[in-house]
């Protein structure tokens, strides 16, 4: 096991290396001047001749393969450069809106938790009944409904109707609910149908009429050996799921005006703020790549057939 | 099998004893849930949450990040009231003295002198005199700070004595004042610098000091108890960055924010919806922004003069104003802001043109192809550019034009335009030093920037005389008839034609008393105030 984790570490470093040079690659076509676009802020115009002194200033008058050799290698030290919009470090600027992002998405991932599986469960059980059908709809409905039309409807009916939680911005609990149902409502509703089909699957294994035959109790074999089974594929889903849920915040934190940094991120592309999205592209790949690694760590966990498999 | 496996996964986790195990699995998913809610809590906690409420605390909601850290000249946003200019521009854009209390010129125009007030201490208690002015205007002189080029034309500055400084300019310049205001002279006190010039922190002389920054969130500012004006009424006061209108409005309708005070802080469709609200009060305030239609002049069909004059006179600005913007806007005859009365044409020339303009039924046959309206959508997220696009190709269409809408972020729509790959654009222009040449040397100038940038490929020689001679004319007659002759030629020419002139709405809960706004969208906070309830 250890040498497969020390496998997937190395393999990280030419992933991220050809993920940087994708986006820059990418970013250096775009058009727009970061320049031009760092010194618009204030929303003057900015002279040609503060232009160029900028482009001086961030090295952006060198050619674009010294440009990206010179980031690379600050990058290996551990520096992802200084931010063109504000000229502080890219490293601070994720990393203090990263544990607001982090949060939110937790708290999405607890709420797809509390919702998916229930209804997941109950609709593979009563297949085909009341509460499947009602699943269904509320399914459907939430994976067709748009984030920030959802999130603005909540702001209206708990916020400024009923006064039970705030409009805006990140404090307690309280300040937490609404984003995270925004966010994880469509991802909840896959989870649901997923959970229910995996589930329906599992309930029709001969084992599972062999437990029931053993005179277990139908709660037990539910939990414990249908559940379990039909938890491989959705651990799968999650790995697969969590960067989308990372980049369904963008929405999220421009409607709830959380300061999180998918906001950042969203602000960096429209101002061409190249390190900072250089920086989250890398960020983003290191946590796309740790989770499936601990999806895969937690496939062994669950299913010891996997294991079993990987140390013959 | 599926025993075999339990068998494995049991003495994983709990060595082989089986109470043990039942103990643990049952209680597994629990603890895993307390575990993340505690993990939640957590980050909550460190996010230190302020507690909202006292009177003498005014949170305001803005719609963009007004922190721009140590690359930016400012730091801050002039809007947030921490720094100060040597003069600055009151309501019909005429320069008043700020942080220089008067000013005189000499040797026909290129020598200023500027005489400051001898009351005013940086935030850090340190004194303003001519020696940090002089420093400051050192540092501002780099063109990578000077942003609107201000500084071209100064050759030296120096200190006369202890409380007086000297601009020395390379050739006369009857509204050097009005350069230096607002964006143009930003005074910090020495210590904000480091060694290159940027801002470490915003040391200003504003009736607010920065506090704290909380990225993408807010920033806190407290009064400086040595404002020479006289103190602050208010302790504190919080900036919200809250991009989205609809939650804005709703978080002021929730009492979250005291006040929306910002460029495109309400948009006119949302003043109904606040206007329902008992405890919110509305204003207005016009001003030096003003709205254009440009024409990329160098290719069919709008290099034909006729055919842009004509398109000028088929918008109904009148209509535009009263069904898109609200009444919130002034249509636009005059080619910037009417805030400027005194360069005002006392026979305004229309921009609608008159002259040789193409009757429409004419361009039917003659204009078959489409031709592309480019709009900025970050500008559209201020205004209300969508519809008013989409009355200009309704218009273009009445004239037998078929025009496609492009929707373009800041980016590529600055491309777009330099690259000239458009036909027809809208574009918002503030006349940041109130004068008319700072609209004229952008805008009228063959060489002039944005009419390079925009791709408008404005030229006539004629023009660009009239404005050199203007820049430098010291006789406030003979510039004024320069300026008439100049607005005669563009009503003529429509490179670029006026929509409208912006009024801005600001919103404040009622308790919020004296909130004002000044013709750069600035609110005045200094006498600002809150009722206690």
């Amino acid at each position: 096991m250890k040498s497969y984790i020390l496998r997937r570490f190395i393999s990280l470093v030419p992933v991220l290396f050809l993920l940087s040079l994708i986006t820059f690659g990418l970013l250096c076509i775009t058009p727009g001047d970061p320049a031009e676009m760092a010194l618009s802020r204030s929303g003057i115009d900015p002279t040609r001749e503060a232009v160029e002194a900028m482009k001086v200033e961030l090295g952006l008058d060198k050619p674009l393969c010294l440009q990206y050799i010179h980031w690379f290698g600050k990058a290996l030290h551990g520096n992802l450069g200084i931010s063109y919009r504000t000229g502080e470090p890219v490293t601070q600027e994720i990393l203090c809106r990263l544990p607001a992002t982090m949060e939110l998405s937790l708290a999405a991932i607890i709420f797809i938790f509390i919702v998916a599986f229930p209804a997941g469960v109950f609709s593979a059980i009563y297949r085909d009944r009341l509460v499947d059908n009602a699943s269904r709809i509320a399914a459907l409905m939430g994976v067709s409904l748009p984030g920030f039309w959802l999130g603005l409807i909540l702001i209206y009916l708990f916020s400024m109707k009923m006064e039970i939680f705030p409009v805006i911005g990140r404090g307690g609990i309280n300040h937490l609910i609404l984003p995270a149902i925004t966010l994880g409502s469509g991802m909840a509703a896959i989870y649901s149908r997923f959970i229910r089909a995996s589930m329906i699957e599992a309930l029709s294994q001969d084992y599972i009429q062999a437990a029931y035959a053993r005179g277990i109790r139908s709660w037990r074999v539910i939990t414990r050996h249908a559940l379990k089974n039909a938890l491989l594929p959705i651990i799968t889903l999650f790995g697969m799921s969590f960067g989308n849920l990372l980049g369904g915040a963008v929405i999220v934190e421009t409607v709830f005006a959380w300061p999180g940094v998918g906001k950042l991120v969203v602000d960096s592309i429209f101002e061409r703020d190249f390190p900072v999205i250089q920086g989250f592209v890398l960020f983003m790949g290191l946590i796309y790549i740790l989770t499936n690694l601990l999806v895969d760590i937690t496939y062994t966990w669950i299913d010891p057939r996997v294991r079993l498999k990987r140390d013959r | 099998m599926a025993k075999e496996g339990r068998c494995i996964l049991l003495y994983g986790f709990s060595e082989g004893c089986p109470e043990m195990s039942k103990l643990t699995k049952t209680k597994r998913p629990v603890l895993l849930c307390v575990g993340l809610l505690l993990l939640l809590s957590l980050l909550s906690c460190c996010n230190g949450k302020e507690k909202p409420g006292a009177s003498s605390r005014l949170t305001i909601g803005v719609g963009r990040d007004l922190y721009f850290g140590p690359s930016s000249p400012i730091f801050l946003h002039g809007s947030l009231n921490v720094w100060e200019g040597l003069t600055g521009l009151d309501h019909r854009l005429a320069v008043r003295p700020q942080l220089a209390v008067n000013w005189e010129v000499r040797k026909s125009g290129c020598l200023w002198f500027f005489h400051l007030r001898r009351d005013v201490s940086f935030h850090d208690g340190e004194p303003l005199n001519a020696e940090v002015v002089v420093k400051n205007i050192e540092r501002m002189r780099n063109p990578r700070f000077d942003l609107y080029g201000v500084y071209r034309n100064v050759k030296s500055v120096a200190v006369v004595d202890q409380f007086s400084v000297s601009f020395l300019l390379h050739t006369p310049d009857p509204v050097f004042p009005s350069r230096l205001s607002y964006f143009g002279s930003p005074i910090f006190s020495l210590k904000s610098f480091d060694s290159r010039g940027n801002i470490k922190e915003p040391l200003g002389t504003g009736p607010f000091m920065l506090k704290g920054h909380r990225k993408g969130e807010s920033i806190t500012l407290v009064r400086n108890e040595r404002y020479y004006l006289g103190i602050p009424m208010l302790k504190e006061i919080v900036y919200r960055y809250i991009p989205n209108p609809s939650t804005r409005v709703s978080a002021l309708k929730a009492g979250e924010i005291d006040a929306i005070v910002d460029i495109g802080g309400i948009l006119p469709e949302q003043v109904p919806l606040l206007n329902t609200h008992r405890d919110i009060a509305i204003f207005k305030q016009e001003v030096a922004t003003t709205h254009y239609i440009l024409f990329n002049t160098r290719r069919l069909p709008f290099s034909s003069q006729g055919l842009r004059q004509a398109v000028s006179r088929t918008v109904d600005r009148e209509e535009m104003v009263q069904t898109i913007l609200g009444g919130y806007a002034l249509p636009a005859r005059e080619f910037f802001s009417p805030l400027a009365q005194v360069w005002m044409s006392k026979d305004p020339k229309s921009s609608e043109g008159s002259t040789i303009a193409e009757r429409p039924t004419e361009n039917a046959s003659k204009h078959s192809q489409k031709v592309i309206l480019v709009v900025n959508a970050g500008f559209a997220k201020r205004w209300p550019y969508r519809p008013v696009s989409e009355v200009i190709q309704a218009s273009l269409g009445d004239m037998g034009i078929n025009a496609e809408i492009n929707m373009l972020e800041m980016g590529a729509w600055k491309d777009a335009l330099k690259r000239g790959n458009f036909d027809i654009s809208l574009c918002p222009y503030t006349l940041m030093t109130g004068d008319p040449d700072f609209f004229f040397s952008w805008w009228m100038h063959s060489k002039g920037q944005l009419n390079v940038d925009r791709g408008i490929g404005y030229q006539n020689p004629v023009a660009d005389d009239l404005i050199e001679e203007a820049r430098s004319e010291m006789n406030l007659e003979r510039r004024k008839e320069t300026y008439d002759q100049l607005q005669e030629i563009i009503a003529r020419d429509l490179p670029i034609t006026p929509l409208f002139h912006d009024v801005a709405i600001y919103a404040c809960k009622k308790r919020v008393q004296g909130l004002r706004l000044d013709a750069f969208f600035r609110p005045c906070l200094g006498k600002t105030w809150m009722k206690i309830h």
